[in-house]
C-alpha cells in the first residue's frame, strides 16, 4: 500500500468519519479504506501532492452542481 | 436497529426537467431524526366467506411519503432549499458584495397562475451501523414552520425549522457516501426583530419592540397528484392556494393595546420578521426575512404573566393585499449559492 496522502477539498467541515489529511496507511488503519475511497470517487478528497498543491485523482469528476460554501464569516 | 448516533438524512436536488428521477445525495440535513415513514396505506378487505372471520386478505394500492425535515438549530444555510423546493424553485442567487460570498436568494412566489416551478428533492434516510437506507425521490414541502422564544435567562435562542414534505415511495438502495458534515451559521432569536406597518410600500419601516417569540406557519399548497396511469405513484404535483399565518409574543405596552384596537375592526398589516446573523467577510450580514400581509386574530394584550410583566400575544393571519399584489416574500442572504 502506497502512503499517498488525500487532502479534504469539499464543502463543509468534512467527511463523517475521515480526518481532513489522511494517507492510504492511516484510513486501513482507522478502518476507513472504503470510505476514503467513496469520498475520492466523489471528488471531496484529492491527492495532496509533494509540492504542496493538490492535484485530482483519476477517479469521477465532480458534479458541477456542487455549491460553493465561502466560509468566510 | 443501529445506535441512533449513525442516522442520517441527506439529500440532493432533482434536475427540474425530470422531477422524480432519483439523484445521488449531494448534501446532508443537519437537524435531527424523524422515524421512517411508511409508504403504504395497507387495508383489510371484508369479504363474506363462510367462515367466522371478516377477512382473508389486504390490499396495498398506491405509494406515499409524508415525512418532516426537522432543525432544532437551523442555520441560515439550510433556508434556500426549504424555500426553493416549497415557493419558488429555480432560483439564482445574486452576490450581494462582489467576493464576499454574500449570496442573496429571493424566493417570493408569484401570485399569478404562472408556476413558481419549485424544485424537487430525493431524500435519503438511513443508518450507517445497519448498512440501511431507503431513499424517497419527487419531495417538495408543503408546510413549513418557523419558530423562536428569547430565553429569559441568557440561555440559547435556537430558531426551529420543521419542514413537512411529501414524497414518492421508499426504494431500499445504497446510501451515496463520503458526504461532509454541513457548515452553518445559526439562526439567534434573540436577534430577530418584528415590524408591523400598513402597506407593503412601507414593509419594514415600524418595529414592535419587545419580541418574545414567533411562530410562522407557511403552507405552500403544493400537493401530489394522482390520476390513473401505470404506476402506484405520482408523477405530478399541484401548486394551489398559498397561506401563512404568524403568531407573536411580544412584551405588553400601549402599543400592544393599540393592536388590540386594531383588531376589533377589519383591516390589513403587513409585517416584517427579520433574523439577522454575522457578516459574511466583509459583506451583507446573515439574514433571513419573512414579509407577509395579513389582518390580526387572536389578539390578547395581557395575556400572560411573565415575572410581574404582562405580554401580550396575537396573530397574524395571511391575507392577499390587492394594492401591493402580494402575500408573502421571503429573503435569505447567506454563503451558499445552491443546494
Amino acid at each position: 500500500m502506497s502512503n499517498v496522502i488525500y487532502k479534504f477539498i469539499g464543502e463543509g467541515d468534512g467527511v463523517p468519519g475521515l480526518p481532513h489529511e489522511v494517507s492510504e496507511t492511516e484510513a486501513a488503519q482507522l478502518g476507513v479504506t472504503g470510505l476514503l475511497k467513496d469520498a475520492i470517487g466523489s471528488g471531496v478528497y484529492v491527492e495532496k501532492s509533494s509540492s504542496g498543491t493538490p492535484k485530482r485523482s483519476a477517479g469521477k469528476t465532480p458534479s458541477p452542481a456542487v455549491s460553493v460554501e465561502t466560509g468566510k464569516e | 436497529m443501529g445506535a441512533s448516533a449513525f442516522n442520517y438524512v441527506q439529500y440532493g436536488k432533482e434536475n427540474a426537467a425530470s422531477r422524480g428521477t432519483a439523484v445521488a445525495a449531494t448534501k446532508r440535513w443537519p437537524g435531527t431524526w424523524t422515524k421512517l415513514p411508511i409508504d403504504t396505506k395497507k387495508s383489510k378487505v371484508e369479504e363474506m366467506m363462510d367462515v367466522r372471520a371478516a377477512s382473508r386478505r389486504t390490499r396495498v394500492d398506491a405509494k406515499l411519503v409524508r415525512d418532516s425535515l426537522v432543525s432544532p438549530n437551523a442555520t441560515f444555510q439550510q433556508m434556500p432549499v426549504v424555500f426553493g423546493c416549497s415557493l419558488k424553485g429555480n432560483v439564482t442567487p445574486t452576490e450581494t458584495n462582489v467576493g464576499e460570498g454574500d449570496y442573496a436568494w429571493n424566493q417570493s412566489p408569484g401570485m399569478t397562475s404562472s408556476s413558481n416551478a419549485p424544485d424537487s428533492l430525493t431524500i435519503e434516510k438511513g443508518n450507517t451501523e445497519d448498512g440501511e437506507m431507503r431513499e424517497t425521490e419527487f419531495c417538495m414541502f408543503d408546510k413549513i414552520k418557523i419558530s423562536g422564544s428569547i430565553d429569559q435567562e441568557g440561555g440559547e435562542n435556537p430558531v426551529s425549522v420543521e419542514a413537512n414534505y411529501f414524497g414518492r415511495q421508499l426504494s431500499d438502495t445504497s446510501k451515496t457516501g463520503a458526504i461532509a458534515q454541513p457548515s452553518g451559521t445559526f439562526m439567534n432569536a434573540l436577534k430577530a426583530r418584528l415590524y408591523l406597518d400598513s402597506a407593503w410600500s412601507g414593509v419594514g419601516g415600524t418595529e414592535l419592540a419587545g419580541l418574545r417569540n414567533f411562530d410562522i406557519e407557511i403552507l405552500s399548497g403544493l400537493s401530489p397528484d394522482f390520476t390513473g396511469g401505470p404506476e402506484e405513484y405520482f408523477n405530478s404535483f399541484i401548486e394551489s392556494i398559498i397561506g401563512v399565518m404568524g403568531t407573536f409574543t411580544v412584551k405588553g405596552a400601549a402599543a400592544t393595546w393599540d393592536i388590540f384596537d386594531d383588531a376589533r375592526s377589519a383591516g390589513l398589516v403587513v409585517a416584517r420578521l427579520k433574523i439577522t446573523g454575522p457578516q459574511i467577510g466583509a459583506g451583507a450580514n446573515h439574514s433571513l426575512q419573512i414579509d407577509f400581509s395579513g389582518d390580526y386574530m387572536d389578539v390578547s394584550p395581557l395575556d400572560s404573566d411573565n415575572r410581574g410583566q404582562q405580554d401580550a400575544t396575537f396573530a397574524i393571519d395571511g391575507l392577499y393585499d390587492t394594492t401591493g399584489a402580494k402575500l408573502l416574500q421571503v429573503n435569505t442572504v447567506t454563503n451558499s449559492n445552491a443546494y
